[in-house]
């Protein structure tokens, strides 16, 4: 961001840090009033970071993002208030404190009241949460530079999103509440539909920012499956799945991010042999695409176990049966790319199973706006890159895309980092070892050990 | 001592606004010290009166000494006191803005001070009649200072703002008159107790409500009485788009508010629903199309009127439901809409002035440009879209609030709609002034910003910065006051406790 | 009965039908100065209102002398003089506002005013 000279950045950096503040409140909140001042304080803060390349169509994705949001916003007011309401008796107030195993008051509350407050909130955070269909925002907000794509994608909002559902299943209603009032089962189809539906989407991407994108989608709903299937080892993988899916799509942003900046590719069709240009970058890719998928040893693999063991006990076979194809569709979204950045080239190469319909494929829009800097905020703070000082963003935006491999080939530039320079490297390296030992060792990554704790202090659930 | 504030209160600005015509035989220049230094000790009263309200209960006070309900009586509970405060501070804060930017006549700061009478008097009445005269006097300042334009449209406006609000304070007459004829009394408790006695079928009485209430919203500018608002607003000069804006309506709704609670009483509301629901289907289609209609507006100014449309809606929403918090919310929305509003209207002036935009499309890329203005009027627009944790937000949880409690649930859908409906034209203004390429350029500054009247001065003062910034500060730090007006509130409206 | 009414309340009726011509005035109305008037009309129908409320039969002015007996009620008519002082001020200003609209575009008429307001 510095480096390159960008514009407006006192702008960024300042909404950047108000993001990260209110993401922490969101973390911190003690009762659903809070948390809804802090999920609407993330708003707003985060609408300069999408809206920042001040192009049309970086406005048009600001639009969209802020009337998503402040709509499932309104969604989530709505839903706290009824809550208070019915917690309340008559005119005296109620309570929208955190209790673990939900809200006494909520149990004896008109059901159908108390569906309707369920369905607020769990409107209200699955915008954020890119719950399906109300995700449109998501894809588009990919304008926004890359460490933005970062925190919207991979932590501070759509786990907001993640977070108010899972503190509205826990800590509000509470599973027997929730089974009582039989809104679980419509969630987790939602959540279910979500996942597969999004990754037959992101097959259909070239661009890999989109593809990404779609595949943060259908994580997500991995999040809420498990989280609505109500079952003590099912709560436990979706609440891990929770650091697990932001350590690996980081890692994925990153990568993305990297290549953009290091060789201006965009589409996937454009990277065959890209392996030999950045080594460790796609190893890192592949570290984390596997996890998406649930490889075993990868932090996907954990969290995604518990949940398909908590469908399972539940009775639950068509939601297993959801995650299983999920999975063979992560890695039909996410092989391709490995596979031909180490073993083809880009004078031959196959076909991939793009579905170059209307709908996808080389003729959607290109989502990002053309000046991303790559590595954390911090690090990419410190070091201008020279290398980068023609990068000017919007007004070279159409030479800037030329995208895809030099003529005469990518270059070797060997497995010592000679890709980039280390400022990208270490966050991507860093981010896919964490994804690693929280794959191999989960519980001596504190993480397990966290949620497990959450989830056994729930009454009436054994993990 | 403490028994005299509220006749002071009307006194203080009265006397204070002959001077400056007197004075302008010496000099036409003396206007402004003369008003700050009346507002300085008509705040002060304030405060004090508002502080002894909020610790001793409610003060009455019989003017002339008749004997009450004979004479006229001036009665100062938690609302009344919130309202009075909020006129003189904001009253005091504009003056600030003025001095750069107003019309700097002798005559203008008399009619100011005059304004400050009505809307006083008006906040301190018990007396149905008495509410009448204040609302002229309100009227006929507001009237004179939307006038004091430079441009002859501004007459335009308000020769059309004077009628309709004539006939609007004509109604609300006549509707005195009924009730004159049906209980013989005009003291606002006593009027209370007799209609009661009188049963609240009686046609007369009904009558009454329609003629007061409906004439009360015209000054209010509920859709579809809302026409002279947005000429009003868009003609004025600046600092009197502001004052009115802030305040006119907001004192108007506060008597909408005295007639519901303290005449006809919440009981009357149960007694009657088709009142009731009246009033709150008017103020939900208020609230709507008061969006609608500023959604389609190309000019800041008349979006903003159009806005205040929609908010008094939600304001107007919250006394017809009448249960303890909704009121506390329409109270609370009352005041913040008024401190947000004004800054709103401020904040325009100071990015015309700088810059000479005054259109949606104007304001691209003004941002960089007018940094101040711009980060205050964003500000001042997210909290009245009702972004926590300004002021926006908090009025409009109270209200949903009681309406839930009411159960009334397609108010509560229109009610949080309102959010989204308020933040389609806020956000349209907000990206427009931070991520989009500017329309109007340095050096085309000139045309628009014509009233640099004094050659040498900047055409924006630190004053005119500092009421903008206040005002922003003020729409989030006036949370704090909430649970203090809340308290107050309730203790000192007695017939919403029985509830 | 209806002449009975007519009879006993046609103060009433003058009242609404000031009212009416007021009003319509107010409304329909082009010229501004037409509309003043129609506004006044509107006021004074207002005024008789309050004060045939005040009237009572053989009532005497409330003045009290030696003789007493009944008086009419002396408050409306209190009232109604502060009204038209409102009254005459509101029509001050805005034959004020006239006289400066006159004088700047040269008309009265609502119609020709709204096209150069608009322009």
């Amino acid at each position: 961001m510095r480096g390159l000279n960008e514009h407006a950045q006192t702008r960024y950096f300042a909404a950047f840090a108000a993001s990260l503040a209110s993401a922490i409140g969101v973390a911190f909140s003690a009762n659903l009033l809070t948390l809804f001042v802090f999920y609407e304080l993330l708003t707003v803060s985060t609408y300069p970071l999408v809206t920042h390349d001040e192009t049309e169509q970086a406005r048009a994705a600001g639009r969209k993002y802020l009337a998503y949001t402040f709509g499932g916003g309104v969604a989530v007011l709505g839903g706290t208030v009824l809550v208070f309401f019915l917690t309340g008796t008559g005119m005296t107030g109620g309570t929208t404190a955190f209790t673990p195993g939900g809200i006494a008051a909520l149990a004896n509350a008109d059901p159908t009241l108390a569906r309707a407050a369920f369905a607020l909130l769990v409107a209200g955070f699955g915008v954020k949460a890119a719950l399906m269909p109300m995700h449109s925002w998501l894809p588009d907000a990919m304008v926004a530079p890359t460490p933005v794509s970062g925190l919207l994608h991979a932590v501070a909002v759509v786990k907001s999103g993640v977070f108010g559902i899972a503190r509205v299943v826990l800590d509000v209603f509470g599973p027997d509440v929730m089974a009582d009032l039989g809104v679980d089962l419509p969630l987790a189809a939602v959540a279910a539909f979500t996942l597969l539906t999004a990754s037959v989407i992101a097959l259909r991407k070239d661009n890999l920012k989109r593809r990404l994108a779609y595949s943060t989608i259908s994580q997500l709903s991995y999040i809420v499956l498990g989280l609505a299937l109500l079952e003590g080892p099912a709560l436990v993988g979706g609440l891990l799945h929770i650091p697990a899916h932001a350590f690996m799509k980081l890692t994925l942003f990153f990568c993305a991010g990297a290549i953009h900046v290091e060789t201006h590719t965009d589409d996937i069709s454009d990277m065959a042999g890209i392996g030999t240009r950045m080594p460790l970058t796609m190893v890192a890719f592949g570290v984390a695409a596997a996890g998406m998928a649930g490889i075993p040893l990868v932090a996907g693999f954990v969290s995604k176990w518990y949940i398909i063991i908590g469908a399972l006990e539940g009775g639950s076979l068509v939601f297993a049966a959801a995650l299983l194809v999920s999975g063979v569709l992560n890695i039909a979204y996410f092989w391709p790319i490995v596979y031909q950045a180490f073993f083809e080239s880009p004078d031959s190469y196959d076909e991939k199973p793009l579905l170059e319909e209307v709908l996808g494929g080389r003729t959607a829009v290109r989502a990002d706006g053309g000046d991303e800097a790559v590595t954390e905020p911090d690090a990419d703070a410190e070091m201008p890159r020279p290398e980068h000082v023609d990068h000017l963003g919007k007004h070279h935006e159409d030479h800037e895309h030329h995208g895809g491999p030099p003529a005469d080939g990518w270059d070797d530039r060997g497995w010592l980092g000679g890709e980039s320079t280390w400022f990208m490297l270490a966050p991507i390296l860093t981010a896919a070892t964490l994804s690693l030992l929280l794959g191999t060792v989960p519980d001596t990554a504190v993480f397990l050990r966290i949620v497990e704790a959450v989830v056994t202090g729930l009454p009436g659930v054994v993990v | 001592m403490i028994e005299q504030l509220p006749v002071l209160l009307v006194v203080v600005p009265i006397v204070g606004g002959a001077v400056p015509l007197v004075a302008s035989l010496v000099s036409n220049r003396s206007g402004w010290p003369i008003a700050a230094l009346t507002l300085a000790v008509h705040t002060a009263l304030a405060g004090w009166l508002a502080w002894a309200v909020g610790t001793g209960g409610t003060i009455d006070y019989a003017v002339g000494g008749f004997a009450i309900p004979y004479g006229i009586e001036l009665v100062v509970d938690g609302l009344s006191a919130a309202v009075v405060a909020l006129v003189s501070a904001v009253a005091l804060g504009l003056l600030a803005y003025a001095r750069r930017a107003g019309p700097r006549s002798n005559a203008f700061y008399s009619q100011y001070l005059l304004l400050v009478t009505g809307l006083s008097g008006m906040a301190v009445t018990g007396d149905v009649f008495n509410l009448y005269v204040f609302l002229e006097i309100t009227g006929l300042a507001a009237y004179g200072l939307v006038a004091s334009g430079r441009e002859a449209s501004s007459a335009v406006a308000a020769l059309k703002y004077l009628i309709i609000g004539t006939v609007g304070a004509s109604l609300y007459l006549l509707g005195v008159g009924y009730l004159l004829a049906v209980t013989g009394t005009l003291n606002m408790g006593d009027l209370a107790g007799k209609i009661a006695a009188i049963g609240y079928g009686s046609p007369l009485v009904l009558t009454a409500f329609a003629l007061m209430v409906g004439g009360l919203t015209v000054k209010v500018a509920l859709f579809p009485l809302h026409t002279w608002q947005p000429d009003a607003y868009a003609n004025a000069p600046d600092t009197v788009s502001a004052f009115i804006s802030a305040l006119v309506s907001t004192v108007a709704a506060y008597a909408l508010a005295r007639v519901l609670f303290s005449v006809f009483t919440v009981d009357f509301l149960t007694a009657v629903p088709v009142a009731r629901w009246t009033l709150v289907g008017l103020a939900c289609v208020s609230i709507v199309a008061g969006s609608a209609l500023a959604v389609s507006q190309s000019s800041v100014q008349r979006m903003l009127a159009y806005s205040s449309v929609s908010q008094f809606g939600l304001v107007v929403a919250g006394f017809a439901i009448a249960t303890p918090t909704a009121v506390v919310g329409a109270t609370v929305h009352l005041l913040g809409h008024a401190v947000m509003k004004g800054g709103l209207f401020a904040a325009t002036g100071v990015i015309e002035r700088e810059t000479g935009a005054s259109t949606v499309n104007g304001y691209a890329g003004m941002g960089g440009r007018v940094p101040v203005g711009a980060m205050g009027f964003s500000v001042l627009a997210l909290a009245m879209v009702g972004v926590p944790p300004a002021i926006g937000f908090v009025g409009k949880w109270y209200i949903v609030l009681g309406a839930v409690r009411a159960q009334i649930w397609p108010v509560v859908v229109v009610l949080l709609a309102s959010t989204l409906l308020t933040l389609a034209y806020f956000a349209k203004l907000v990206e427009r002034l931070y991520f989009a390429e500017p329309t109007i350029y340095e050096g085309e500054d000139d045309a628009g910003a014509a009233p640099v009247a004094d050659g040498g001065d900047s055409p924006v003062s630190t004053g005119m910065l500092a009421v903008v910034v206040g005002a922003a500060v003020l729409a989030v730090a006036l949370v704090a006051a909430v649970p203090a007006l809340e308290q107050t509130l309730l203790e000192t409206l007695p017939p919403l406790l029985d509830q | 009965m209806i002449l009975d009414l007519l009879q006993t309340h046609y103060n009433y009726y003058a009242v609404v039908v000031l009212l009416g011509i007021g009003l319509y005035m107010l409304v329909e109305s082009g010229n501004l100065v037409k509309k003043v008037i129609g506004m006044n009309i509107f006021q004074t129908g207002i005024f008789l209102f309050f004060i045939t409320l005040a009237f009572r039969a053989g009532g005497n002015p409330p003045v009290i002398e030696d003789g007493g007996g009944p008086y009419v009620s002396p408050l409306p008519h209190v009232l109604i003089l502060t009204a038209i002082v409102v009254g005459v001020s509101l029509t001050a200003v805005a034959l004020a506002l006239i006289i400066r609209i006159y004088s700047e575009y040269g008309t009265l008429d609502e119609e020709t005013l709204k096209q150069l307001y608009y322009d």
